[in-house]
């Protein structure tokens, strides 16, 4: 049971760290509330942040299968991960929205999150 | 070559995939689908699916072994575990002193204790090794072919990588209802984001032919036996006594099975007890409890008791002797998953998926961007009929593989081979089918064929193994309900291509001109169509 | 009438700058790759099962590398005389591994 608690945690913190990457994407962007790419510094801040969560769900997917086999397990994540990201935009553009403004009410204030 | 690298590179990648894109296919998916061998193997052996796990397996095993193989020198159980839910014996009888060859084999319903015996089947290891060596022709030229095509997917990979000049601002994009963009953006995608495992998979499958296409490279070994680490008794010190059944059944396996799990983690998958039945009995426990890739094969390790119950040795798990063994053994493993649990197993079967559509897409984009400038030309009606017969037709063969599976009588002679043919067979038709209907018509008929042929397979195993769905519902059998599902699931992807193509616009087959049209670089400039970026990818 | 056999000796050259080329690559290529991995795998000191994985995963990554380049030269020719003179550099660079 506790591996599949390991596995959720490590894929739910490799998705959220792929929508924060996705957002370096006009069109991806756009339907946020940052409703354009965002700035350099901005752009620094959420790949950040989305490296950060990756390297905790790679530290957590080591722990359970050590190196060797852990890293394969993340890479496998990545790849589902990434592709899920891809299909929930096209597909469920309100879900993508709805996660992505929480994630970045994350990065910094709200009243700055529109680009002048 | 074309004026700067990214045009040389698309050139390159172009060709280097188009010309055996119709046997990458192939290979990628029998590939994919290889990483369950095991468990196609089971469900293509449904005398199988009465077997349920259970506690009394154990008990079960030692029983049949004591009156079947009293004499023997060792015994093997490989208990239940997450890909088997039979519990397999071997023996090696006394006789047989150290000669190598396998012993009898045996398998039993765990809950009953009675023997199962399963009919013959290609199964899983037919689609494993038509993906390395193909079928019917000589192994070596059969690996030749594979290495030759696997090296110029590794350059397309390669090639494809370094022409596509959005990569990182088009990772996560995918367009549909665009036509020709559409495939662009999904060749892209299950090409870029499996990315890691594309390369992987690729130069692991081509270093593990490398005995065959680096002949200059082969390394005389002679085998050195593994010294066990206990003696063999010779025939002579044979007591003739066969073991008590109630001794046996008395003896702490148990707790020497509860201690190894204890240990390691994972459950104990297989018991070698060597003497068994005598005072010197041993006990070799060993599980998937590797850690280690590098390790190659023997990165196990294994817990050797006595009959007392106490550890009496550990035979620890090998370990790379040098950096390049350790690399080797990595990719090696990671290539034919033999170390993966079921996360793992699916999470590279997934990787696999994409491969497979990314060969697949690519194949038929080729075919749309080129659509209205060589519609009649050889070369293009060539590959539009050969990408019918590779891709949809081989997904009847499969259908129509596992179908055969259960139509043909069980206790049929050389039934593995009638079910290959018949494979082969569908194949055949439908890539000759797919030559002369190599348009709408063609794709619709052959991926509505095989979408209904997968469609039903849950029906036709439910009618013909020796146990109902239901059966396997409630005793939780996950591989044969895991098949079905993917089956199904499959069926439904293909039912929706065949709707797809049919509800999409015709390009009618042109017949073969006789004199070819003028290269493209010889034709009056065409206007881009709105919206059709194509040419920024290719 | 004259543009067509222009256009047609165009096409021809084309063909055989691509099957030149792709003969380099290929056979040159596995030459190449076979000696300059051999090169470095004696040259590292490896020997035994070590120097046949070691040579196994070179091989593929250099014989990759190969075929691209070749590709990538603007002229047929001059993918011609680099590639070769390539190709006797590993020779030598064998032919100085296998002989310490």
């Amino acid at each position: 049971m506790s591996i599949i608690l390991d596995v959720v945690f490590a894929f739910v913190l490799i998705y959220l760290s792929f929508l924060l990457l996705s957002l370096g994407n006009k069109k991806h962007a756009g339907i946020t509330r940052l409703t354009s790419t965002p700035s350099p510094l901005l752009l620094i801040v959420l790949h950040s942040l989305a490296y950060l969560l990756m390297a905790i769900s790679l530290m957590n997917c080591i722990d359970v299968w050590k190196t060797e086999i852990g890293v394969v397990v993340w890479i496998g994540l990545l790849q589902l991960a990434s592709v899920m990201v891809s299909a929930t935009f096209t597909y469920l553009p309100t879900l993508y929205t709805v996660v992505c403004n929480y994630l970045l009410l994350v990065a910094f204030w709200a009243p700055r999150l529109r680009e002048k | 070559m074309k004026g700067n690298v990214r045009k040389s590179m698309t050139w390159l990648h172009t060709w280097s995939s188009i010309l055996v894109g119709w046997l990458l296919f192939a290979i990628f998916f029998t590939g994919t689908l290889s990483f369950f061998r095991t468990e196609i193997t089971y469900w293509m052996q449904p005398e199988q699916h009465a077997a349920v796990p259970n506690e009394k397996a154990l008990e079960h095993g030692l029983r049949y072994l004591a009156i079947n193989a009293p004499n023997a020198s060792e015994w093997q159980l490989s208990l239940p575990d997450a890909r088997s839910n039979t519990l397999d014996l071997s023996w090696r009888d006394a006789n047989a002193g150290n000669e190598r060859r396998r012993g009898p084999r045996v398998m039993l319903n765990p809950s009953t204790g009675e023997e199962i015996k399963v009919r013959e089947t290609a199964g899983g290891n037919f689609l494993y090794r038509f993906h390395f060596e193909l079928y019917g022709i000589d192994r070596t030229v059969g690996r030749w072919i594979v290495g030759v095509v696997s090296m110029m997917m590794f350059v397309a990979i390669i090639s494809g990588v370094i022409m596509h000049r959005k990569i990182f601002a088009d990772f996560f994009m995918f367009r549909p209802k665009k036509k020709l963009l559409s495939w662009i953006d999904g060749h892209a995608i299950s090409a870029v984001l499996a990315l890691p495992f594309h390369i992987m998979i690729t130069f692991s499958g081509l270093i593990l032919l490398g005995a065959t296409l680096l002949p200059f490279n082969s390394e005389e070994r002679v085998r050195h036996r593994p010294q066990g680490t206990e003696v063999r008794q010779n025939a002579q010190q044979q007591n003739l006594a066969s073991p008590d059944i109630n001794a046996l059944l008395a003896l702490p396996i148990s707790s020497m099975i509860a201690h190894a799990e204890r240990t390691w983690q994972v459950p104990v998958e297989s018991l070698s007890i060597t003497h068994p039945g005598k005072a010197n009995a041993q006990f070799t426990l060993s599980g998937n409890n590797r850690t280690q890739l590098s390790a190659g094969r023997g990165g196990s390790s294994a817990l050797v008791f006595n009959a007392q119950g106490e550890v009496i040795n550990e035979r620890p798990a090998s370990v790379a002797a040098n950096a390049s063994q350790a690399t080797y053994n990595y990719l090696d493993m990671l290539h034919q998953a033999r170390f993966a649990d079921t996360l793992t197993r699916w999470l590279l079967f997934f990787a696999g998926i994409l491969g497979t559509i990314m060969v697949g897409t690519g194949s038929v984009l080729w075919v749309v961007k080129r659509a209205k400038q060589q519609l009649g030309e050889f070369g293009f009606e060539l590959v539009r009929g050969s990408n019918l017969g590779s891709i949809a037709g081989l997904m009847c063969a499969t259908g129509g593989y596992f179908w055969v599976n259960r139509l043909l009588p069980a206790d049929l002679t050389s039934r593995s081979l009638w079910e290959i043919k018949v494979f082969f067979a569908i194949w055949l038709v439908c890539v000759v089918a797919g030559f002369i209907w190599r348009d709408k018509k063609g794709w619709v008929i052959q991926l509505g064929f095989a979408a209904v042929l997968f469609a039903l397979v849950p029906l036709l195993d439910h009618l013909t193994s020796a146990t109902g769905l239901d059966f396997a519902i409630a005793n939780g059998d996950s591989l044969r309900v895991g098949f079905d599902l993917m089956c199904i699931t499959l069926a439904a992807v293909l039912g929706y291509a065949a709707y797809h193509v049919k509800r999409a616009k015709a390009v009618k087959a042109k017949r073969v001109k006789s004199t070819p049209s003028p290269k493209r670089k010889d034709r009056a400039p065409q206007n881009k169509p709105q919206g059709d970026n194509s040419e920024a990818l290719i | 009438m004259k543009s067509q056999t222009v256009n047609r000796v165009a096409i021809n050259r084309e063909r055989l700058d691509v099957a030149l080329r792709t003969l380099i690559a290929v056979a040159l290529g596995y030459a190449f790759s076979a000696w300059l991995s051999s090169a470095i795998a004696n040259f590292i000191g490896a020997d035994g099962r070590e120097h046949e994985v070691l040579v196994r995963m070179l091989f593929f990554c250099v014989y990759c590398t190969f075929i691209l380049f070749t590709f990538i030269f603007d002229t047929t020719k001059k993918a011609s005389i680099v590639m070769t003179a390539l190709s006797a550099l590993a020779l030598c660079l064998y032919s100085i591994s296998t002989g310490l």
